[in-house]
């Protein structure tokens, strides 16, 4: 005998087995990206010990000490939630949660193959670059916010750091819209299905990838919160949940600017194809065999490189990264050009 | 339409976790309030007021050149933008990224080093 499921109860599973709810809820959404967050810390501290001759987390955890991360996330959660008192408390509190949600929505628009992304649009790429502007105003209010001098000093250097280096990244990301004749983010991963961008525009990788460490203040790009020198610079106040906050959305960010290198530059889900697998499965491997490439090479940056000074942090922006990303942006201009000269 | 669908759904999550975190916090956190515990990071020193500090900021023209540069970009990016349509009316847009270029690599050449005060 079937028992008859209750329609709110049959309208709930339906809703949560729909199209939407997957993709916004499970993959590429929430789930995935909390996940990721979460596991890209595990994968650096066990990478990093890797390097420096350690075993990394080890103890809480069956498989490589992988519930460490948990175990810390825990931590954070169950210490008291210290405000400053000469803090501006409404922004103290808001801005980490601001920058988890700037950075959560990056995933919104960046596609993993043609079916697995939460919104295509036809200026997806403007959105995603949007989102990565606005990103760092959390962070340098928060600065601000803390009423700390050491904050206040980590957050001037902070947005002097991005003044240097947004510039370039956009540049760069114009030769990329202009060689595919797109600002779809799809349209761009499919204009690369015979040779990824990373080749023919080398030089404004180059710019992009640079661009996009500094960012993500990864190593050697990280001195507005150099931990050691600088006792974490803009976040100096924070801690507890706060702290906890502005990690993942640091973490968060930097796995969706790898997934944009990605896409924007070295081919997305194009690959050589997988027998016995169809591109459903196969294409997010791809992207995930790529990423999982150009992570280890930005955190392994953290194991290999020392930090650099801010004059050379600013040196490198303003007179190297925007000379070379205009001439990558000339170069695409003629190669888009000159051919109709011929025709 | 459940392309938007989507885009609703995760912006909820989006804006749900950080508050779920939040009040996960007030959940397990406990802790006895003293003043002590709210001063500012001094690197063990009584925290001072900000009126008896100053400290100068280097490379602040930087930030009015940000402004310049941004405006730029911006320029040529819409200029770049008519490539796609109309390839055909690129020579001007060249032309521009050509004498940008070689006159941001003149400038970065005969700077050698970045000056902090302009």
């Amino acid at each position: 005998m079937v028992v008859p499921i209750p329609p709110p109860l049959d309208q709930l599973i339906r809703f949560i087995a729909s199209e939407p709810f997957v993709k916004a809820a499970i993959f590429p959404g929430a789930t995935f990206v909390a996940v990721l967050g979460i596991l890209s810390v595990w994968y650096e501290r066990k990478l990093l010990a890797r390097v420096m001759l350690r075993i990394g987390p080890f103890h809480v955890g069956k498989y490589g000490g992988w519930l460490q991360v948990i175990a810390d996330a825990v931590k954070f959660l169950s210490k008291e939630y210290i405000i400053p008192a000469r803090a501006r408390r409404k922004l103290f509190v808001s801005m980490p949660m601001a920058a988890l949600l700037l950075a959560a929505l990056l995933f919104a628009f960046i596609p993993f193959s043609e079916y697995w992304v939460i919104y295509r649009s036809d200026i997806s790429v403007l959105l995603v670059f949007l989102l990565l502007a606005v990103s760092p105003i959390p962070f340098i209010v928060a600065g601000w916010a803390s009423g700390s001098k050491y904050s206040f000093i980590g957050m001037i250097r902070f947005a002097f750091q991005i003044f240097a280096y947004e510039i370039p990244l956009f540049l760069a990301l114009t030769g990329v819209i202009i060689a595919a004749r797109s600002f779809d983010i799809v349209d761009i991963v499919n204009a690369q299905a015979a040779v990824p961008f990373a080749i023919t525009q080398f030089i404004g990788f180059l710019v992009f990838f640079i661009a996009a460490v500094s960012e993500a203040e990864r190593i050697p790009f990280d001195l507005p919160t150099a931990e050691q020198e600088l006792v974490e610079g803009w976040m100096v106040e924070y801690g507890s949940v706060g702290f906890l906050t502005i990690q993942l959305a640091m973490y968060t960010k930097l796995d969706a600017l790898v997934f944009f290198t990605v896409n924007m530059y070295l081919g997305g889900w194009h690959g050589p194809s997988l027998p016995g697998l169809p591109d459903t499965v196969a294409q997010p491997l791809w992207v995930f065999v790529k990423f999982l490439t150009v992570l280890t090479i930005i955190l392994l940056f953290r194991g290999v490189y020392t930090r650099i000074t801010m004059r050379r942090i600013l040196d490198l922006g303003w007179r190297v990264l925007i000379p070379l990303a205009l001439i990558n942006l000339f170069i695409v201009s003629l190669t888009v050009y000159l051919p109709t000269l011929v025709g | 339409m459940s392309s938007t669908d989507a885009l609703i759904y995760y912006t909820v999550l989006s804006v749900a976790l950080p508050f779920i975190l939040l009040l996960a916090n007030k959940l397990l956190a406990s802790g006895r309030k003293s003043r002590r515990k709210r001063l500012s990071f001094e690197s063990g020193q009584v925290p001072f007021e900000w009126g008896e500090t100053s400290f100068p900021v280097e490379y602040f023209p930087y930030a009015i050149i940000y402004v310049a540069y941004a405006v730029l970009s911006v320029a040529v990016f819409i200029s770049a933008v008519a490539i796609i349509d109309n390839p055909q009316s690129a020579f001007n847009l060249v032309l521009l990224l050509g004498v940008l270029s070689a006159s941001s690599v003149y400038a970065a050449l005969s700077l050698k080093e970045l000056p902090q005060r302009l």
